[in-house]
């Protein structure tokens, strides 16, 4: 170990000793592997022909007129991948990893089920076995990739314990990775955990920024004022974000689920309403109550539904070159309708928290402002969420 | 006010002389119930136990089995903290020595300054955390010291300074160049986790976990206790026969669950009592 571990004070590798050697052993895979010639080739190729990439821009004008009319809207479509979310960059990465690292078995968590389902998928086609934890009631509320999952050949064991949500699941599959970790690797599904995994998956996750930045370029010949994208752990933020992070005139804003309320239990804010703790092997911003043990969390989104976010998005909040914020249940409700009916996109529940804020800057910003927004995932396996919670469908609007 | 004028280390090797093996029974704090929990942290002690560790309750006890984690959310629901704890300790009063088993972030928040004064008082003699892995101190440092920054790591280095014994945990898949390490800076004793898993579960491998054992022993010159999957008189005879003692977790509790509080803290000491015979006649095994 003769490098650093952290981003800033955040980060680390704060996991039983008994995976330390896998970690060790991964980090020295990433830096070998990685930037083959053979490993990118295959990455490549793979993410063309198989998962559909590079993913286009949408210039969303119905959707920017309801908004005011005065700043552009580019979406960032990654609900257009294969299996319907950013996730499928990281988990295919990652099972080649696995693959040549000669682990024949992979465990993960999920929460949307979109990482599951691209983590299923991913196996399938390199012939790898697949365990999936998922807490029940995510289960529940994201059936359909349930179904897809196991169609897919995973087994997908659901999580009963504590708020059966993300973080247990996440909780399940260390459990899992800690008892068989000789054979079987941990493919996590966002850029959390101990060191080296925010980094490796950040490598992969990137790969939306680097297309988005060329693209936005080619479509508009200038860089975005802002980009803009939801957080749950921040893979899809950090991977659109990260090549623009250079770019001081670009502004970075991270939105958090700001679920029913602000009171502790009733979001998923971590950046915003946290405190630096560990969780999942890393230092970084948590929500906890006073004691240091980690609080309940509640979003309508079961993949922002997590008290905690990546290292590096920590100090990039710390750093102020994050903006961070939040947007509540029945605005990200709002938005969801309102991309659907203008755009004929169903965007994820996730991504459709990054909307309704792109919402309120598109009514404050000055005109001209072009507001680049991450769709990180399509919505289908949101429908009978939404449609359980709205009696009324948000009406069309009219202009 | 210390209760046991032993360190760790001083109670183990008192054992090992004396030709028996170590036996380190853990309990979580406030499990059952806070006034149970008393009555076993004595039992443990009249039961010839030899040190005793307090587990603090943490919401994601991630190398933990389900028995371990339902006590943990059970004292948790019960209001249970790490003052509590210390208060529960202070008040059993025990004349073996207290060992603190607690994940990192309730350590973080309660502060380590105040840990360590608050833990000292009531006679608190170490630590061990299981997910602060062993990490080149000086490397981190430098690293720190350059940016100018705290970061958690730091946390078992300022417990040593302030004259705790930091107890490091060693696993099968840890190499020897690190076991070497792990064991050069271990204080009390080796925790050496007899296999990969969770707390609770049942040992497949023992074959495995007796060649790890040898590793261990050759790689410290501190006692090495074996602790992860021992049930029973047997499992704790066959491998105390391979280290220099035992500890067991999930089994007490599971002891402890049911019944009356007079009936649970007594199979509590049957159980530890067995044990002990056992670990007394298996010298020379
Ligand atoms: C479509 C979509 N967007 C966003 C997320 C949140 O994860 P992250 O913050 O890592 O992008 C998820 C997680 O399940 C997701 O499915």
């Amino acid at each position: 170990m003769g490098r650093d571990d952290f981003f800033g004070r955040f980060g680390g590798q704060f996991v039983p000793e008994t995976v330390i050697p896998a970690l060790e052993e991964l980090d020295i895979l990433r830096r070998r592997v990685l930037a083959t010639t053979a490993f990118r080739r295959e990455y490549v190729a793979l993410l063309s022909t198989w998962a559909g990439r590079p993913t286009p821009i949408l210039d969303a004008r119905r959707l920017a007129d309801s908004w005011g009319g005065r700043c552009r809207i580019l979406l960032k479509r990654e609900d257009l991948n294969h299996t319907g979310a950013h996730k499928v960059l990281n988990a295919l990465g990652q099972g080649l990893l696995a693959q040549s690292a000669k682990k024949h078995r992979i465990v993960c968590e999920t929460g949307a089920g979109q990482h599951g389902v691209a983590t299923a998928s991913v196996c399938a086609l390199l012939d790898l076995s697949c365990t999936v934890y998922m807490g029940a009631l995510d289960i529940q509320r994201q059936a359909p990739n349930v179904v897809r999952m196991r169609t897919l050949g995973a087994e997908v064991i659901p999580v009963e314990s504590g708020s059966k949500t993300l973080k247990d699941a996440t909780n399940e599959a260390i459990r899992d990775w800690v008892t068989n970790v000789r054979t079987t690797h941990y493919l996590i599904g966002s850029v959390v955990g101990p060191h080296p995994y925010p980094l490796l998956v950040r490598t992969f996750a990137s790969r939306i920024g680097r297309e988005a930045l060329r693209q936005v370029r080619r479509l508009v010949g200038r860089l975005p004022h802002a980009v803009i994208a939801c957080v749950g752990g921040g893979s899809n933020a950090i991977g659109i974000m990260h090549p623009f992070i250079r770019e001081r005139a670009v502004d970075l804003i991270a939105v958090e689920a700001g679920g029913r309320s602000r009171r502790l239990g009733s979001h998923a804010a971590s950046l915003t309403a946290g405190r630096p703790g560990v969780l999942h092997g890393a230092y970084s911003y948590l929500l906890q109550d006073d004691c240091g043990q980690v609080a309940a969390t509640h979003s309508v989104s079961a993949g922002l539904d997590y008290p905690g976010v990546g290292p590096e998005l920590s100090e990039l909040h710390e750093q102020g070159r994050l903006q961070v914020t939040s947007v509540r249940d029945n605005e990200a409700i709002d938005a969801f309708y309102e991309c659907t009916r203008c755009e004929g996109i169903l965007p994820a529940l996730e991504c459709a928290h990054a909307l309704a804020f792109a919402r309120r800057e598109a009514r404050t910003r000055p005109r001209g402002t072009i507001l680049l927004i991450n769709l990180s995932g399509r919505g289908d396996k949101d429908v009978t969420t939404v449609a359980s919670l709205t009696t009324k469908p948000a009406k069309k609007r009219n202009h | 006010m210390s209760a046991s004028s032993q360190t760790v280390e001083q109670a183990i090797r008192l054992r090992l002389e004396s030709g028996g093996k170590a036996l380190v029974p853990f309990l979580t704090a406030g499990f059952p119930s806070a006034a149970c929990f008393v009555d076993a942290l004595r039992q443990t002690a009249e039961s010839g136990c030899d040190v005793v560790e307090v587990g603090i309750p943490f919401s994601d006890p991630l190398a933990d089995g389900p028995v371990v984690q339902h006590a943990s959310q059970r004292c948790l629901d019960a209001g249970m903290t790490i003052r509590r704890a210390l208060d529960l300790i202070h008040l059993a009063h025990v004349p073996i020595p207290v060992v603190i088993m607690s994940y990192l972030n309730p350590l973080l928040a309660f502060g380590c300054l105040r840990l360590t004064v608050d833990a000292r008082a009531v006679g608190v003699r170490g630590f061990i955390v299981p997910d602060l892995p062993w990490t080149p101190q000086r490397r981190q440092r430098a690293a720190c010291a350059r940016q100018q920054i705290f970061r958690p790591s730091e946390i078992s280095e300022q417990l040593r300074i302030a004259g705790f014994e930091v107890i490091l945990l060693a696993a099968p898949t840890t190499p020897a160049d690190r076991l070497r390490r792990i064991g050069g800076q271990t204080c009390g004793f080796l925790y050496a986790v007899s296999m990969t898993g969770v707390t609770g579960t049942r040992n497949r491998a023992p074959f495995e976990t007796v060649k790890f054992l040898h590793r261990a022993r050759a790689a410290t010159r501190r006692p090495v206790l074996a602790g992860f999957g021992i049930n029973s008189v047997s499992s704790a005879t066959l491998i105390a026969a391979q280290s220099d003692g035992v500890i067991i977790g999930s089994a007490l509790l599971e002891a402890l669950q049911a019944g009356p509080r007079a009936s649970a803290v007594a199979r509590l000491g049957r159980f530890l009592t067995n044990v002990r015979n056992a670990l007394l006649q298996g010298e020379g095994v």
